[in-house]
């Protein structure tokens, strides 16, 4: 019996087909499989060794210690500092990704004049043409995000040698001046408005003593902290200041509304008790709580020094207009400051890491180091009872062409100094008075500052400076401002505009592509051009769910995707970080 | 040289749903630690790879009766009749018998997404496109945790590389016990509220023990005898009815509001004070 062709192919054929019932193929595959996972188009980690490196956030100013783990020199993951006094181990969603900012897209890199690329020498010339120009009418002006910083006093010299030298702040740069919160006592907040579980002062320091305090929220919206308030009074927009004198009506056994008397009785109950955010009605309440310069309340501390607020420079008096914007800060008020600025005749300066924000209305465009990529500093942590310093070492290397903005005002007024320099002369003068502690963040242990016989060094390795505490009184010539709140009463709508414009969110600071992308996945945040109203009220203008329209107030319009949300005020429109105005909405 | 084989555990998770303010900190640490890349713009919500997501529930309620809560969504690491690894034709879903923790290879995945049919709590991810990050970001990545590439399934795996890497500190030192808080997950240690509590659920004297045991805990999906090891926390009733709705809906409010939640609890506006 011979062995023919076809017994061959029948024998190949049946094989095949014999060898799909055993686990060869599947093996195969997954064979392959594992060869393909290190394809050469993926992205694979650097290894090296790993190190633990600290500083401190200077994105917001909670000044949060930072841990970083480091590949050799480069930093893949940020956490906390077990222990720091401000941030208790905590870091928020964007400092948690702040090692990740130097590769966003929109970053400044080379210095611009005039949108077009120039020598750094080429445009401190130019603006020291411009400041030279300015006569004794025109101003001056550095718009420092963070007074209170070794680069102020940069700042400060520079002008005070000028003849009409304006240091000024944004809004709300010092929300409470003078004073701190003694969070640690305090029993009651009362908040108009404030994101209290959302990013206020130090988040870590908010919420490791949240369960020591009643939270009672008053606030149009449902917002994030009035969900996990331990009561939500909604008021209409504007109307935040008559509740506020409400309360104090009430705290005072006068008849006040329900609301009011409620809120006016959970305060006395839970004493000591504050109110923050909100106008003068609020600043008058804390009066009457008794808050000020008393232990659970607001204490005053040291190191205040008073800042011009920009809305109270007059308008059409700037000239030159330096402007720094620090990476994580809020967005400036453009609007406002083009107000302050001579019509057709000023010099716009952005000292700015980003190309967006103020940099698109900038002659010059001075590129400033990212977050992590320059040493830094970071000045008392917002509303912190006691005087603080820390520094902020760069993790980051920093590519070329760029400028600190404190360095570039020394190079205007032709000092040798350097940003560093500055910083060396400020942690001498801490050492010098020898008050106070130091928190060392490796070993979180604190220590007297006397006790440090090298500050610098300590400093560049991870440590905050604390003062000593003054526990009450008050400050000469400080009162009590009162943070950023709502603002002042809207006006009442009318029948061109039925609806009122308010807040929803705060706009999202510059972040890691990841943020972004995790907050769009999971329905978080809402998107900028989101109007969220009710869907009675979007019914009534003849809306539905999902419908593209346009949002008209006496200051503009712009485009929207609509919402229905039946948690919205009837009546109302949540924009993100849109001011409260009356309004129209209508299909586009 | 001798081994040290680590002491069994049955590692969980108690989430307090009442502490959780929806900062977001545990996706973005996750994200982070487990080299998950940026979307591309055409991902959508569905396509997206996020191992924890945290999503806002609503109680239905209209203005001025809405209450709203937060519930965080990770892989709940089901201890029995494990859905994802019993449909898996690759053995690429695993339960580890020293951890409890049910975890992913994708090196064996194939990309047929059964376990993403199967798992029901929607918690696995498929790698749509080529992992990619903006140029000299994929120098900050995680070097314990490999990148994957398209058409596999993850999912959150307890963060594995910080137990390995517990693990060897540990038999550095000669032991093979982890003390506790020596391994934790990143999102455990982002959680600026303290809300994750991380822990060995078959350790009496742990805290995730303790807390799963509470009254108040409850696990999603209960009914389907999966016994997830991810114990949630509330002492809000209507959070626990609408957390035990096939999925947290990431839908418009006001189709949830037509999903039937169920009503507030009275109409006052308090709230429990917080613990």
């Amino acid at each position: 019996m011979g062995f023919t062709r076809r017994d061959l192919l029948t024998f190949t054929g049946g094989s095949a087909a014999g060898l799909m019932f055993t686990p060869v193929p599947w093996s195969l595959l997954r064979d392959t499989a594992v060869l393909s996972e290190n394809w050469p188009g993926v992205p694979q980690p650097l290894h090296g060794e790993i190190r633990t490196r600290y500083s401190t956030c200077t994105l917001c100013p909670a000044g949060c210690g930072v841990r970083a783990r480091c590949v050799g020199d480069r930093p893949v993951s940020l956490a906390g500092v077990s222990g720091h006094p401000a941030s208790r181990g905590v870091l928020c969603p964007t400092g948690l990704v702040g090692h990740h900012l130097a590769f966003c897209r929109d970053r400044a890199a080379e210095p611009l004049a005039n949108g077009r690329p120039v020598a750094i020498e080429r445009a401190l010339a130019g603006v020291s043409a411009a400041i030279a120009a300015c006569g004794a009418r025109e101003s001056v002006a550095i718009l420092d995000p963070r007074p209170g910083r070794a680069a102020s006093l940069v700042y400060r010299r520079f002008l005070a040698g000028l003849p009409s030298g304006v240091h000024c702040a944004p809004p709300n740069a010092e929300p409470y001046g003078a004073f701190g919160i003694d969070l640690e006592n305090t029993r009651a907040i009362l908040s108009f408005g404030a994101p209290v579980l959302d990013g206020w002062l130090s988040p870590g320091r908010v919420l490791a003593n949240r369960s020591h305090f009643q939270l009672i929220q008053v606030e149009p919206a449902y917002s994030r902290t009035a969900s996990l308030a331990d009561l939500w009074v909604p008021v209409l927009p504007g109307s935040e200041d008559g509740f506020a004198a409400a309360v104090a009506r009430a705290l005072e056994g006068e008849t006040s509304d329900t609301h009011a008397t409620e809120v006016a009785r959970i305060l006395l109950r839970n004493k000591p008790a504050i109110a923050v955010g909100g106008g003068a009605a609020v600043a008058t309440l804390n009066a009457k709580l008794g808050s000020v310069g008393r232990p659970g309340g607001f204490l005053p501390r040291r190191d205040f020094t008073p800042v011009t607020g920009i809305a109270s420079v007059p308008d059409r008096s700037i000239g030159v207009l330096l402007i720094e914007e620090t990476a994580g800060g809020e967005p400036l008020p453009w609007d406002l400051l083009r107000r302050k600025l001579i019509p057709q005749d000023s010099v716009v300066v952005a000292l700015t890491p980003w190309l967006d924000g103020c940099a698109r209305h900038a002659d010059y465009v001075i590129p400033a180091p990212m977050y992590l990529e320059s040493l830094d500093e970071a000045p008392t942590p917002a509303g912190s009872t006691v005087a603080g310093f820390s520094l902020s070492p760069a993790l980051l290397t920093a590519p070329p062409k760029l400028t600190p903005p404190a360095e570039f005002v020394l190079r205007l007024a032709h000092d040798s100094a350097t940003y560093p320099d500055i910083l060396k002369q400020r942690v001498a003068a801490i050492k010098k008075d020898g008050r106070g502690t130091v928190f060392t963040y490796p070993d979180a242990k604190s220590a007297r500052v006397r006790d440090i016989p090298d500050l610098w060094k300590a400093m560049l390795g991870g440590a905050v400076w604390l003062d000593e505490p003054l526990h009450s009184g008050t400050v000469r010539g400080a009162d009590l401002q009162v943070c950023a709140g709502p603002p002042g009463p809207a006006l009442p709508p009318t029948p061109e505009y039925p609806l009122l414009l308010i807040a929803a969110d705060n706009p999202p600071p510059h972040g890691s592509p990841l943020m972004s992308k995790l907050y769009r996945e999971s329905g978080l945040r809402r998107p900028a051009n989101a109007a969220t109203v009710h869907p009675k009220t979007g019914r009534d203008q003849g809306l539905e769910d999902g419908a593209r329209a346009i949002v008209t107030s006496p200051s503009g319009k712009f485009p929207v995707q609509v919402i229905f949300d039946a948690a919205v005020m009837p009546g109302a429109i949540e924009v993100v970080g849109q001011a409260i105005s009356p309004a129209s909405i209508r299909r586009a | 040289m001798t081994a040290i084989t680590p002491k069994p555990a049955r590692y969980g998770m108690a989430i307090d749903l009442d502490r959780c303010t929806g900062c977001g900190a545990c996706m973005i640490a996750c994200a982070v630690e487990n080299n998950v890349p940026p979307a591309r713009p055409e991902a959508t919500p569905r396509t997206g790879i996020t191992w924890m997501r945290v999503y806002q529930i609503s109680n239905g309620a209209s203005f001025p009766d809405t209450r709203a809560a937060f519930i965080p969504i990770l892989c709940q690491q089901c201890g029995k009749d494990t859905p994802c690894a019993a449909v898996c034709p690759q053995e690429a879903v695993e339960t580890d018998p020293a951890t409890g923790i049910v975890d992913q290879m994708p090196q064996r995945c194939l990309g047929c997404r059964y376990c993403m049919a199967a798992c029901p709590y929607h918690a696995r991810y498929f790698n749509w496109w080529d992992p990619q990050w903006p140029a000299g970001m994929e120098k900050t990545l995680n070097p314990d945790v490999a990148t994957r590439m398209r058409g596999v399934v993850e999912k959150c795996n307890f963060c594995h590389g910080r137990l390995h890497t517990a693990r060897a500190r540990a038999a550095a030192g000669g032991r093979r016990e982890l003390h506790p808080g020596e391994y934790v997950p990143a999102c455990v240690e982002a959680c600026p509220a303290a809300a994750i509590v991380f822990g060995d659920l078959d350790d009496p004297a742990s805290e995730v023990a303790r807390l799963a045991r509470d009254g108040q805990s409850f696990r999603l999906l209960e009914k389907l005898g999966t016994e997830p090891k991810i114990y949630y926390r509330t002492a809000r009733p209507w959070v626990r009815q609408a957390a035990a709705q096939q999925r947290p809906a990431s839908e418009p409010p006001e189709r949830r509001l037509r999903a039937g939640l169920p009503a507030p609890q009275g109409s006052g506006q308090k709230e429990p004070a917080h613990a």
